[in-house]
């Protein structure tokens, strides 16, 4: 099973430089609890939305969301211009 | 032209088999073909694990500004299969936003065969775009 990015590098340079390293691996805690108090809603959303047609929306949004997060480890953004560079970085 | 193909068609012609016979054959090697294709496709777009991207702009004959992204094909993938989820009337609001802006791809018929493809023509090339003003090159590794 792939680990979801632990990291996230931020590094900005304009008039001074400074970085951020930001630990996701707090926030992921934080998103687990949310998830759970979510869970029962999602779910009578996909019992209610079930005779539309449309409960796949409710019952696969948390899995597919958590896969994006997961699949976003290694993706890297760097700009650079005349007047700032940004770059961005999932570790 | 397969070399199976080949035998079939010269056994039909030394009189060995007769045209059902050759032709169910070849109907065989076809689908055994079909069969064969998606698996080998697969592998090797799977061997692709990032998309990069990198756009050098020059504007007003400033220093050019770069923009450098690396994308891992895996993210792509999870976009597109979260991007199913998207009810259809939220998903047509998108085409025709899209549409105004000159971008005419309905992003719902794009499936994972196609990005499959595309990955696979990346692999073996580079996309180089210049335009007199910037320019965008876009490759896998």
């Amino acid at each position: 099973m792939k680990r979801p990015p632990m990291l996230l590098r931020m590094r900005f340079h304009e008039n001074s430089s400074w970085g951020l390293w930001l630990p996701l691996f707090l926030v992921y805690p934080l998103l687990l609890v949310v998830s759970l108090v979510a869970l029962p809603f999602l779910l009578l959303a996909a019992l209610v939305m079930w005779p539309l047609g449309r409960a796949r929306l409710p019952l696969l949004l948390l899995p597919y969301a958590w896969n994006v997060i997961v699949q976003t480890r290694g993706l890297a953004l760097d700009v650079h211009s005349c007047k700032q560079d940004v770059t961005i970085d999932f570790i | 032209m397969s070399e199976n193909k080949r035998r079939v068609l010269e056994m039909l012609a030394c009189g060995k088999i007769s045209v059902d016979e050759a032709a169910k054959l070849i109907a065989a090697l076809e689908e055994q073909n079909g069969s064969e294709a998606p698996a080998a496709h697969n592998y090797a777009s799977a061997n692709v694990r990032y998309l990069r991207i990198v756009v050098n702009y020059i504007k007003n004959h400033d220093k050019p500004e770069k923009v450098n992204i690396r994308v891992p094909v895996s993210l792509i993938r999870a976009g597109m299969k979260f991007s199913s989820l998207i009810p259809q009337e939220a998903s047509e609001h998108v085409d025709n936003a899209l549409r105004q802006k000159g971008i005419k791809v309905n992003l719902r018929n794009l499936k994972d065969e196609d990005l499959d493809t595309l990955l696979l023509a990346l692999r073996d090339l580079t996309v180089d775009i210049d335009d007199g003003r910037g320019t965008v090159k876009m490759w896998t590794e």
